[in-house]
């Protein structure tokens, strides 16, 4: 075998793991799930003064994050593909690590910061919306 | 079941590299999902599938959603570390390539 069919060999292999990491996304999808992420972050950052508001924006965020997460992983089974190994399953730890981060921030947020959690919200929305658009239409 | 360069002989066909690495990102994946990400007849799926569950690197199983038959496939551990194994050398024959053409 040469270099050539090597690569064209390579290039392939990673073409099909991320296929089945992320299956092509129905139109819609990307864009809800920027609109959860931001969502999710907004709500972290909140920060009301009272203790069990905060606790449930928090709680709010937190399962708007999992919602986001949720439906890609039920458009994912619905296409027959079940469960994550390799690459993709360590970005999604990563992901529930940086998750737990933002938990623990929101607890410590104050409310002068709602507008840098929003900002950090839009952001992290409009990434996530466009990583998963490229997926989409694949 | 590897030659010289390192490279598995159960993965020298396109469409079997495609079947694994397709199933190396997931548990499980159903019969007619990798049908038709590679394209190919249930019969031509089938054939391929065989292959692989003969060397031990995928492994099938059948079963019902509702009222339906299905037939699940998997990665084998065994195959994920063929599948490694076969990208390493790969990656090899390429590096190797590339760092020839710069030395000249």
């Amino acid at each position: 075998m040469d270099a050539d069919e090597a690569n064209e060999a390579l290039d392939q292999a990673r073409r099909s793991y991320a296929t089945a990491a992320q299956p092509p996304l129905p139109g819609w999808a990307p864009a809800l799930c920027g609109l959860l992420v931001a969502g999710a972050i907004t709500l972290d950052g909140l920060a009301p003064d009272d203790t069990w508001l905060r606790l449930a924006a928090i709680a709010g965020g937190a399962a708007l994050g999992l919602l986001a997460l949720g439906l890609l992983r039920n458009l994912r089974l619905r296409q027959g593909i079940r469960g994550l190994r390799g690459p993709a399953r360590k970005a999604q730890t990563e992901l529930f690590s940086v998750g737990l981060v933002f938990i623990v921030l929101g607890l410590g947020a104050f409310p002068g910061g709602r507008l840098i959690y929003a900002g950090i919200g839009v952001f992290a929305g409009a990434f996530a919306w466009w990583k998963l658009q490229t997926k989409a239409g694949r | 079941m590897t030659d010289g360069d390192g490279l598995d002989e159960a993965f020298r066909t396109a469409t079997k590299l495609r079947i694994c690495a397709f199933l190396s990102a997931c548990d499980e994946a159903e019969f007619r999902s990798v049908q038709e990400y590679c394209e190919l007849t249930p019969p031509a799926l089938s054939k391929n599938v065989s292959a692989l569950e003969e060397v031990g690197y995928v492994s099938v199983r059948k079963g019902y959603v509702g009222r339906r038959p299905r037939t699940w496939l998997a990665l084998t551990e065994e195959g994920a570390s063929a599948l490694a194994g076969h990208l390493g050398a790969l990656r090899k024959i390429a590096d190797d390539a590339a760092a020839h053409a710069r030395r000249r």
